[in-house]
């Protein structure tokens, strides 16, 4: 497949959020577009139906990406929705899994670790 | 007042009691009255009888409390209640008028004279008396009370009080009560059904009276309710026996007496020490509590203090090695690259060695935080021999960890970017960073040089995507004047300390 993944990133971290851009360009993928707030995610993934979703879990409101997750699929079921997220513990990776994720990921995220989930 | 089992029970006891006298009423009216029974009217031959209006104002205000206190949202039943209290309020005090007054023995003589038998029938003071404090309860049952009611706790406690009496007579001696005025008339059932009513009011409403204390489920309550028949029938009893020990001729009447209050005294003082009891081992059982969860809190300060300073050792090693691959660069501009970064780091240590400190280790406070950031920045920089000083102007304020950073590694970039940039072919320069309120919810940080200004607000160099993100994170705004050299402004909500973002 030649055709360049494309990816929008959620996360409320602003830095962490242009390391997650600056390594996936450099992996060759394009970015879409970056969002910090659930509404404001699940507005940008519908107009740019992007192939991935790098998706924080904590997004530092009532909603969290699992929320915005659901919301998604039940419009794009296909996107790739791989979850970033600071908590290995049971309760969090239980909520991520009841939205059948493409994959998990631990912070802190390595190059590798994005490639691998990314399929590079 | 929390509804539990016991309420419910209770209330439905007072329902029960309500309905109950309604019936007797009946009863009595119809058989006493009607046909003629004697017993139905006043028990024993000897005894005051229940009067016809008696019984009627019994029927009405029970009847007109059943259908208020059975139903949820009494909206019906509170207009009833209130007209046939105030009927029977009413008729009370026309009653007691009348026999204060001397005319007859009060309403019966008025209304149906031709019914009574006896010159002593009829409604007694007490019996009025208890009448006009039933219905004055009933009325404030009415009205919706959230805690306690005073008037009715009294009013209802009274009536209570001043029927147990009768009764408590009757069962002792009945001449004796019959020769008190305020007694004289009150019927054994008339007694009987005043005790009744007045504890179906208490019950049906246990919030609003000494009630609520009886019935909760918390541990006072239930060894109250434990005390209660030895603290109620004790006494009672007590006399009792004391009574018939006379009339058998074992006990003086005087000494009787003596024998009565030591008694009594003895059973009071041991209620009152079990009560110190108990709240002597309550107040220790708080104590552990208070005491656990004292340590509980030292021990999480502490735990976040040790944390702090991880992080903030790790960050250290952090700026260890990026110097280390510094030394083993030679092209100056990633040098310089690697100087920036390190500076960066520094700024994020600093805020946990700031955190280490505080009393609050969630909270920065911002002046000493810029002091202690300028002063490692100019060391940093060696601006001593350049001729650039840095001050800092900064309102007290205190903000959330997550704030500090951010406004940290900001004001980190900026000077460092005046540093870098503003003083090109100047013998000296002046940075100023100032941080204060800017309105009534914001904040405002500027970082202003006397240098050489900037040609677009692109110039910012390589640190703009940091900067942005750091503005972007601050949910605020940037402005840039350049004027006698350049001062770049951030405005972003003072609310931010509030909401944190790792919850």
């Amino acid at each position: 497949m030649s055709e360049a993944k494309s990816i929008v990133i959620v996360e409320d971290d602003f830095l962490i959020a242009e390391y997650l851009r600056v390594t996936c360009s450099e992996l060759g993928a394009e970015v879409l577009g970056l969002a910090s707030q659930p509404a404001e995610a699940i507005e940008m993934i519908r107009q740019m139906k992007p192939g991935y979703v790098l998706m924080d879990v904590r997004l530092g409101g009532k909603r969290d990406g699992v929320d915005v997750a659901m919301a998604i699929h039940t419009i794009n079921p296909d996107i790739k929705i791989v979850f970033v997220t600071g908590s290995s513990e049971p309760p969090t990776i239980d909520r991520i899994n009841m939205d059948h994720p493409h994959r998990i990921l631990i912070k802190p995220i390595s190059p590798g670790d994005l490639a691998d989930a990314l399929g590079y | 007042m929390p509804i539990n089992d016991l309420t419910q029970t209770g209330a439905s006891a007072g329902r029960a009691g309500f309905l109950l006298i309604v019936a007797t009423s009946i009863c009595i009216l119809i058989f006493g009255w009607g046909l003629g029974s004697e017993t139905a009217i006043r028990i024993r031959p000897e005894f005051a009888a229940m009067v016809p209006s008696t019984a009627i104002l019994f029927l009405l205000l029970s009847a007109a409390l059943w259908a208020f206190a059975r139903s949820p949202r009494p909206n019906n039943g509170k207009k009833a209640l209130l007209v046939i209290s105030s009927a029977v309020a009413l008729a009370a005090l026309i009653d007691l008028v009348l026999v204060v007054a001397g005319i007859g023995t009060g309403l019966d003589a008025v209304l149906w004279p031709g019914l009574l038998q006896r010159l002593t029938d009829g409604m007694a003071v007490a019996t009025a008396t208890c009448f006009l404090l039933a219905s004055l309860c009933a009325l404030r049952l009415a009205f919706d009370a959230t805690s306690i009611d005073y008037p009715f706790a009294s009013m209802s406690t009274l009536g209570l009080v001043l029927s147990s009496t009768a009764l408590v007579a009757y069962a002792l001696d009945t001449e004796a009560l019959y020769g008190v005025f305020l007694f004289t008339a009150m019927a054994l059932h008339t007694a009987l059904a005043f005790a009744i009513l007045f504890l179906g009011l208490i019950l049906v409403a246990p919030g609003r009276s000494w009630m609520g204390l009886l019935l909760s489920q918390k541990e006072g309550s239930r060894g109250a309710r434990r005390l209660l028949p030895l603290m109620l029938f004790g006494p009672f009893l007590l006399c009792l026996i004391a009574l018939y020990a006379t009339d058998a001729g074992f006990l003086s009447v005087n000494f009787r007496l003596s024998v009565l209050a030591i008694v009594m005294t003895l059973i009071a003082v041991t209620a009152v020490l079990r009560n110190a009891s108990i709240e002597n081992t309550a107040e220790d059982d708080m104590q552990n509590i208070v005491n656990d969860l004292t340590a509980a809190l030292a021990d999480r300060s502490l735990l976040l203090r040790e944390v702090y300073h991880r992080v903030k050792n790790n960050l250290q090693q952090v700026n260890a090695m990026l110097t280390i691959e510094r030394g083993k660069l030679t092209d100056p501009e990633a040098k310089a690259s690697y100087e920036a970064m390190a500076g960066r780091v520094h700024a994020l240590g600093m805020v946990h060695q700031l955190l280490i400190q505080a009393s609050n280790p969630s909270d920065i406070d911002i002046p000493n935080f810029f002091h202690r950031l300028i002063k490692s920045i100019s060391a940093g920089h060696g601006l001593k021999s350049r001729n650039i000083s840095i001050s800092v102007e900064a309102e007290d304020d205190i903000v959330h960890l997550d704030v500090a950073m951010s406004l940290g590694l900001l004001v980190n970039e900026l000077v460092a970017n005046a540093i870098e940039h503003a003083f090109e072919g100047r013998e000296a320069g002046r940075i100023l960073v100032t941080y204060g309120n800017a309105g009534p919810d914001a904040m405002l940080l500027t970082v202003r040089d006397d240098g050489i200004g900037l040609d677009d607000e692109n110039d910012l160099g390589t640190g703009s995507i940091i900067v942005r993100s750091l503005i972007k994170q601050l949910r605020g705004e940037m402005r840039v004047v350049t004027d006698e050299g350049t001062a770049i402004s951030v405005v972003f909500p003072s609310t931010l300390s509030e909401v944190s973002r790792y919850v």
